[in-house]
């Protein structure tokens, strides 16, 4: 059976998780943007149209084993869809998870820009959203105190809770293992 | 055994794959047709050091919805030419011993 456990003996050797994080990295991108483009555009073209490149770029960005896309390009298609694509650095053991969750359903789930604003009943109420946010947080203890200020303005207000990679492995096995 | 680049290249086209609704919209893999019907092939490269295409082959359409039987692993050279060159023949083989009920699945993902 491969499992999380399976997968995370493999990594061991360098050249296998240089590889998979690699391949895994073109294929997901090829794989997310077939999956919005066909939740929020339909055709190539139209999402081609509204991201002003050619259908043919298109069509590369959706090839898993293309693998030559530039961030430009991934920019363009993520104004396209009007969705926000972030690079992130993060540990094998995330690397992992986010292999074993990936899903069609996931990415169909994320909103446009507008669909955004209407679910959170227009700006309004996303602005009083912030400001309660902001007002009851608690400083981050991390942040210099000169930039204590400006990080409560951007909405940066508390630091997300950190997990050690030992204690998510620990937790996923344990998830495994029930 | 494979080398490790060829392993992680599959296991990472197998996490993509295992996402996907519908694989007949998926170039990663093709449904066989004509004689090979009853068979799928998952399809993925390398292209360094040197461009190696390869085509593992399994059940298709699943038995159970869902489940992709794999069978054997192949390896296509440029020419067209199939590593083991009878691939197709074996695999259906495997794929009828195992509708008798001989074999079993030792990995499962």
């Amino acid at each position: 059976m491969i499992t999380f456990e399976g997968i995370w003996r493999k990594l061991s050797n360098k050249k296998y998780r240089e590889q998979y994080a690699l391949s895994l990295l073109k294929r997901s991108v090829a794989f997310q943007i077939k999956t919005l483009r066909k939740k929020h555009c339909g055709s190539q073209a139209v999402l081609a149209e509204r991201s002003n490149v050619t259908q043919g770029v298109v069509s590369r960005a959706e090839d898993q084993e293309y693998g030559n896309l530039t961030f430009n390009t991934v920019g363009r298609i993520a104004s396209g869809l009007d969705i926000a694509f972030i690079g992130k650095f993060v540990p094998f053991s995330e690397l992992i998870k986010f292999s074993e969750d990936l899903s069609e359903g996931e990415f169909e789930e994320i909103p446009t820009f507008d669909e955004e604003i209407a679910a959170a009943g227009g700006w309004g109420d996303l602005k009083l959203a912030s400001f309660a946010d902001i007002s009851q947080a608690e400083a981050p203890r991390q942040l210099p105190k000169q930039n204590l200020e400006a990080g409560t303005a951007a909405g940066f207000a508390t630091a997300p809770p950190r997990i050690s990679p030992s204690s998510e492995f620990g937790s996923l096995c344990l998830a495994q293992a029930g | 055994m494979q080398d490790v680049s060829v392993q992680a290249e599959f296991d990472a086209t197998l996490a993509v794959l295992k996402a996907t609704v519908n694989w007949r919209k998926t170039r990663a893999f093709g449904a066989l047709k004509r004689a090979h019907v009853g068979l799928g092939e998952i399809r993925f490269k390398l292209e360094k050091p040197e461009l190696r295409r390869f085509r593992p082959v399994g059940i298709w359409p699943p038995v159970t919805e869902g489940e992709f039987i794999l069978l054997l692993g192949c390896e296509k050279e440029r020419n067209g030419v199939l590593i083991p060159p009878n691939v197709f023949t074996l695999a259906l083989d495997y794929k009828h011993r195992w509708e008798q009920g001989e074999g079993e699945i030792h990995d499962y993902i």
